[in-house]
């Protein structure tokens, strides 16, 4: 097979936040109740104290590496053949302030994706065939060779579905959270991200009830409608200092009505840039009060007040995004690469 | 033991932080609590496939605790860029690293041990076996091990290589007042006395106090600590046997003539019990051992050991005799063998000075059973194995001091070589003889010739063929002479402070994180350097005297 292996470098447009600009969106208007005072920004909050429990338990994150290893002629067409390794991490913080893995919770997959001009008769030949002569077991996927779009390529249908494995991981992990009792409203969970996963369809509001997104990077050119006028987010980010967030704002993504608002973790003063320390956060409508009338203010504002104590410690000095990284979720990424299995030495598999 | 051995902690090997044969890196459990100097056992491969894995036993040098915080400003701007009543919510992630040298392997291998390596407690014979003490032939108690997982392991050193005649000698240093240089000491004889009784005498000179004036008495608050202590060591809580006290003379009835300041009763005890006698010097003794009289004068020109030289041959019978005789030649016109008078004159007026003391005296010869006086000659010949002298020489001045622990070792040296009687050599056994404040005896840089430092540095140099052997104890030891702590085998490091450990090559040999532990090193506890260890140090405890306590 001519392809030299290599990691492929996956775009941020694969990220969850990516659907916030597509047309699935039923437009960006205030989903808050009641309205806060100037129906757009607040006034400083103060973040809960250190002696008053927090919010959140549970900090969850996904992650994935993805390798070209092989291009297969079908009717003398290229097709290529990826390999990933999908991780999905969760981390618990104790009493005592200490961060441990919920090893139980904890999804590690290595996949192959094949085209589907590839027979599925083959497969079990090839799965036995490679998990023959390698340490590591893999499942293998296929990729839908129709979806492709004009202008795209086919190594964008296997990674996209790659990143439908790692969602759909995500939520199965999720619901396992649920299921076991672990998360309650006094012990609530953080995804890193988005909730605007690509398969709605299995997300049982249920289990997302106590989940919060905290995401690190947003659109700051994204619109939004207040009565007749229009709001850019990035500037009303920019007028936010440390405390203050924005009115939520709702969005129908599929069928499923989320709220999100900006919140700012850290003083003005000491940012480079005026959306530098800028989160976005995001929960689903839990109920009908909620999806016809926005979300409940006070919810709002007592998941804010737990964020803005997730503040510290940062991560300063080891990435970049410090100003907005919660340290539980920079522990859950730092669990999730170790625990990954050495690019080398899975290419070498091949 | 059926159930498996709880693991510690697991060895790291990164690009930065490799394995060595002789170092590896361990991070440390959380709930482990540990220390320097514990002894840990590293699981390792095996010498061939088939066999079990191999264990590695290494000692804890340092500890440090990291986290992932990148520098001091992380820290900072992780509270609220300096606000010092932040308390984060979450704890950084950390953990604490356990610095090792490895001194052993089960299956003699030497690779590095791999990362990720299991690491648990060390058992007491695997440590025994690892430290090289299992493989003694005979061993001296040393002390024992306390491991902070509450497990006690017996420490030994190797007799052919304490008392001779591999090598031999022994050196302790530690600041005063922690009742451990001393204590030491006698911990050691007594296990000498204890397991070589028919091999070893022993001389020891008490000079502070009353401490060891009454050795061969129980001790009165004797407690369960203590006996477990001795047991740990395998030894036996009790008094040294088998010992003679000898006072320094004073021509003074009403004081049983002696100087000793050791109480009437316990005189009176040790003289109904016949152990207890008094030293002096008589002229036909002492003019012999004039040269150390004068030990610790400057005598850069050798004037006046060429009048000690010269004052040896005079005819005289008293000490009287002596001082007018000197006298004579202290006059204008009648000094003789080329020596000034300025010099005659000098040592006239410190031979009337350092000659005026009780234990000079020729009246000590009369009524010898009432005044139970001895010459040094007659206190060496004493000695038999498992026998214990004490001189007692603390109420004497200084340089009185110096000449009785020179004629001592020289009057030893001399029954060795059979200078003395013969057949003195194979009587008195080794002879282990026990100076505090060595540093005054064998001071460092002292002038060549000092007859007193040479004295000693014959002991430690050819003492051991001869079955003489010195331990020595000081405050400091960059204060003593090189070349007597060089020819010192064995040695043990008390408590000091950080400018005594800055100061010589004498700690050299000690790392850095050893360095510090010896600065802070509590009461009853010494690291001990012995040929034979595996390890360069070991941090050990040892038992209070059994004996009783002034």
């Amino acid at each position: 097979m001519p392809t030299r292996r290599r990691e492929v470098e996956v775009d941020e447009h694969f990220d969850r936040n990516s659907n916030e600009n597509s047309q699935e969106f039923l437009g960006v208007k205030v989903f808050e109740n009641p309205p806060i005072k100037d129906r757009l920004v607040t006034s400083e909050l103060p973040p809960t104290k250190h002696d008053q429990p927090s919010l959140f338990r549970f900090f969850l994150d996904g992650s994935r590496r993805i390798f070209s290893i092989a291009e297969i002629i079908v009717n003398k067409q290229y097709f290529p053949i990826l390999a990933g390794q999908i991780g999905v991490g969760v981390v618990e913080r104790c009493d005592d302030g200490r961060l441990r893995p919920c090893k139980d919770y904890c999804i590690f997959r290595n996949v192959i994706v094949f085209p589907d001009t590839l027979s599925e008769d083959d497969y079990p030949d090839i799965k036995g065939e490679i998990n023959k002569n390698c340490r590591f077991d893999f499942d293998l996927l296929q990729y839908k060779t129709k979806k492709l779009k004009k202008g795209g390529n086919f190594s964008d249908l296997a990674i996209a579905k790659i990143m439908q494995e790692m969602h759909s991981a995500e939520i199965n992990t999720v619901h396992q959270l649920a299921q076991s009792g672990s998360m309650r409203d006094d012990r609530m969970l953080i995804i890193d991200g988005g909730l605007q996963f690509g398969d709605q369809a299995n997300i049982s509001l249920d289990s997302f009830r106590n989940v919060v997104a905290v995401a690190k990077t947003f659109q700051p050119n994204v619109s939004a409608k207040s009565g007749r006028e229009k709001y850019d987010i990035g500037t009303l980010a920019k007028r936010l200092d440390y405390g203050d967030r924005t009115c939520v704002f709702g969005q129908k993504f599929k069928k499923l009505h989320l709220g999100n608002w900006y919140l700012k973790l850290r003083p003005k003063k000491y940012m480079d840039s005026p959306l530098q320390g800028v989160a976005k956060v995001e929960v689903f409508a839990s109920d009908r009060n909620e999806i016809e009338n926005g979300i409940d203010s006070a919810r709002v504002q007592n998941i804010s007040k737990s964020i803005l104590s997730e503040r510290n410690v940062t991560p300063y000095g080891k990435d970049a995004r410090w100003a907005v990284h919660l340290y539980p979720i920079f522990q859950v990424e730092q669990y999730l690469k170790s625990r990954f299995i050495n690019s080398t030495t899975l290419m070498e598999a091949f | 033991m059926s159930q498996s051995p709880e693991i510690i902690g697991r060895v790291v090997a990164t690009e930065r932080h490799p394995t060595t044969s002789t170092s590896l890196k361990f991070w440390v459990d959380d709930n482990v609590n540990i220390r320097p100097f514990d002894i840990v056992r590293v699981q390792h491969i095996s010498k061939e496939a088939s066999r079990e894995c191999s264990s590695s036993y290494a000692m804890i040098t340092e500890l440090e605790y990291l986290t992932d915080g990148t520098g001091f400003l992380a820290s900072y701007v992780s509270s609220d860029f300096g606000d010092v009543e932040i308390q984060p919510r979450s704890e950084r992630i950390g953990t604490t690293i356990a610095h090792a040298e490895v001194m052993y392997n089960s299956s003699s291998i030497e690779m590095p041990v791999r990362d990720g390596a299991a690491v648990y407690w060390a058992d007491a014979d695997g440590i025994r076996h690892a430290l090289g003490l299992a493989e003694f032939k005979k061993p001296v108690p040393a002390g024992f091990i306390s491991m902070t997982n509450g497990d006690i392991v017996e420490v030994n050193f190797e007799a052919d290589f304490l008392i001779g005649p591999e090598a031999a000698h022994l050196n302790i240093a530690g600041i005063s007042g922690l009742a451990t240089k001393t204590s030491y000491a006698m911990f050691l004889l007594s296990g000498l006395q204890q397991k070589f009784s028919d091999e070893v005498s022993m001389i020891i000179f008490n000079v502070k106090g009353r401490d060891l004036l009454s050795i061969d008495e129980n001790r009165e608050d004797l407690d369960d600590k203590i006996m477990n202590d001795w047991k740990n060591c395998k030894l036996e809580p009790m008094a040294f046997e088998n010992v003679t006290y000898f006072h320094p003379y004073q021509n003074e009835a009403g004081k049983f003539y002696t100087q000793s300041r050791v109480s009437p009763d316990t005189l009176k005890k040790q003289i109904t019990n016949g152990n207890a006698f008094n030293f002096y010097y008589n002229i036909s003794e002492g003019i012999k051992r004039l040269p150390l009289l004068f030990s610790d004068v400057d005598d850069p020109n050798y004037t006046m050991e060429s009048c000690c030289y010269a004052a040896s041959s005079f005819d005289v019978a008293q000490w009287s005799d002596l001082r007018d005789e000197v006298k004579k030649n202290s006059q204008k016109g009648q000094a003789g063998d080329n020596i000034p008078v300025q010099s005659w004159r000098k040592f006239s007026r410190l031979l009337n000075i350092r000659t005026e003391n009780g234990i000079f005296g020729e009246l000590a010869q009369t009524k010898r059973d009432e005044r139970r006086q001895k010459s040094i000659p007659e206190v060496v010949q004493c000695l038999k194995p498992g026998k214990v002298i004490v001189i007692d020489i603390e109420p004497l001045p200084d340089y009185i001091q110096c000449l009785v622990v020179g004629d001592v070792v020289q009057s030893v040296l001399d029954a060795k070589l059979g200078v003395l009687h013969e057949g003195d050599s194979k009587n008195l056994g080794k002879v282990v003889i026990f100076a505090d404040e060595l540093n005054k005896y064998a001071p460092k840089g002292s002038n060549i010739g000092r007859t007193l430092t040479n004295t000693l540095l014959e002991v430690t140099e050819r003492g051991r063929s001869l079955g003489t052997v010195l331990f020595g104890a000081e405050q400091f030891r960059s204060g003593v002479h090189d070349r007597v702590l060089g020819n010192c085998s064995t040695a043990a490091f008390g408590r000091t402070n950080p400018i005594e450990t800055q100061k010589g090559q004498e700690y050299r040999m000690l790392g850095k994180p050893q360095l510090a532990s010896l600065t802070r090193l509590p009461k009853g506890t010494l690291m001990l350097q012995h040929p034979l260890f595996t390890a360069s140090v070991i941090k050990a405890k040892f038992p209070k005297p059994a004996y009783k306590q002034p």
